[in-house]
């Protein structure tokens, strides 16, 4: 192949998009998200109090109406919720392990799309350099017609994230609307009437608890989704740089254990594809082999270790 | 001087390519017949749109990654 000319990788490669964002540690992190999504949830689920308070005064209905009404909106906000966090920051989680699973394959010609938070973000831009690299691998070493894993294509993600994101928001409405409950119950509403405007004290008193809850379960969120989201963005941003003695944090589990066994395992396929490219090009002072150079060099060579790595992974991570 | 260019050029390579793309890189400043350390500073601009060609798959992005790089390199 002459210099300049068009590289044929495979047939079906054009068109890839390749990412560059240069806005993306503008972006918000998970965790900031996933906060303020509790905080706005939280400022809703206050205003149904102090309306169901107000009414209360006014049109002194039995208390079981507004404890009704009140649940019934509180219910509603969490569903709302829960599938904006579910939708928005969690599936693309589940969307990259099977781009991850895709590339694994050998299937390069992947979309791969921003999620729109940083973690994410930083992960597909990670993810992207893996691929064009082993496009470039492809390219010097021939074509690789098996997996790197074929095990991993089996796997079947687990939905942990999905469980903590849903179980997390209902163990808070539920206790949001058992303090309500309580708040608004007569005996409590009876020990505060003495004092000048006692229709505001109950609803003040949700407020309190309810930002209480709010910020418990959004760190909790935060510590078990964002803060080893994050973790594994900076390594899978080392990995994609070559630094392969980077490591994903320990005790990873469900999705994201599962997201960074493909980075391990690409991680494994980029260090063997390293080694054989340095031969292939004539790199590391050895006879130069180089299939861009010549078409008659036999692209066997080198793909076997490719596609079976036999580097062994971070397994216990 | 050169030297830190290419040292400029790998990392801007690496961290839109890949950690492969330094090896285009190397055999692309090999093929032209130099060392990174005798590469003239004159020859940079076809080293920029060879490894370009070299190392991106789309080639709707060339354009744009020749002149990223010449402005982050050459122009820096």
């Amino acid at each position: 192949m002459a210099t300049g000319d068009v590289l044929r990788v495979d047939k079906h490669i054009i068109g890839i998009v390749t990412l560059v964002d240069d806005n993306l540690f503008g972006k918000k992190t998970l965790s900031n998200r996933l906060f303020r999504s509790y905080v706005l949830m939280a400022l809703l689920t206050i205003i149904i109090p102090v309306a169901s308070g107000y009414l209360y005064t006014i049109f002194q209905l039995p208390l079981y109406v507004y404890s009704l009404m009140m649940s019934i909106l509180v219910f509603l906000v969490l569903l709302l919720f829960i599938h904006s966090v579910i939708t928005k920051l969690v599936s693309p989680i589940y969307e990259l392990g099977g781009t991850l699973r895709k590339i694994q394959a050998g299937n390069l010609n992947v979309e791969l799309n921003l999620a729109g938070y940083q973690e994410m973000d930083r992960l597909v831009k990670a993810t992207d350099r893996l691929r064009n690299s082993l496009m470039i691998a492809k390219e010097y070493l021939g074509e690789r017609e098996s997996t790197l894993d074929k095990n991993l294509m089996d796997k079947i993600m687990d939905r942990d994230a999905t469980l903590k994101v849903f179980i997390s928001y209902l163990a808070y409405g539920i206790l949001f609307m058992s303090l309500s409950g309580i708040m608004y119950s007569s005996e409590i509403i009876s020990f505060f009437s003495p004092f000048p405007q006692a229709w505001l004290i109950p609803p003040l008193l949700v407020i309190l608890s309810g930002t209480f809850l709010a910020l418990v379960f959004g760190m909790y969120l935060t510590n078990s989704l964002g803060t080893p989201l994050h973790q594994m963005a900076d390594t899978a941003e080392k990995i994609s740089v070559g630094k392969y003695d980077a490591t994903f944090p320990r005790g990873l589990k469900g999705e994201l254990a599962e997201l960074s066994q493909h980075f391990i395992s690409l991680k494994n396929a980029m260090m063997v594809a390293e080694k054989e490219m340095l031969q292939a090009m004539g790199l590391d002072g050895s006879e130069e082999n180089d299939p861009l150079e010549n078409d008659s060099v036999d692209h066997g060579t080198g793909v076997e270790s490719l596609v079976e790595p036999k580097i062994e992974g971070d397994a216990s991570e | 001087m050169t030297g830190n260019v290419l040292l400029l050029l790998e990392e801007e390579l690496i961290d839109k390519a890949g950690p492969l793309g330094k090896f285009v890189l190397q055999k692309q400043i090999k093929n032209m017949g130099y060392t990174p350390q005798d590469f003239p500073e004159s020859k940079l601009l076809p080293l920029i749109t060879e490894v370009v060609k070299k190392a991106f798959f789309n080639q709707e992005l060339w354009p744009q990654m020749v002149s990223e790089l010449k402005r982050k390199v050459i122009h820096q």
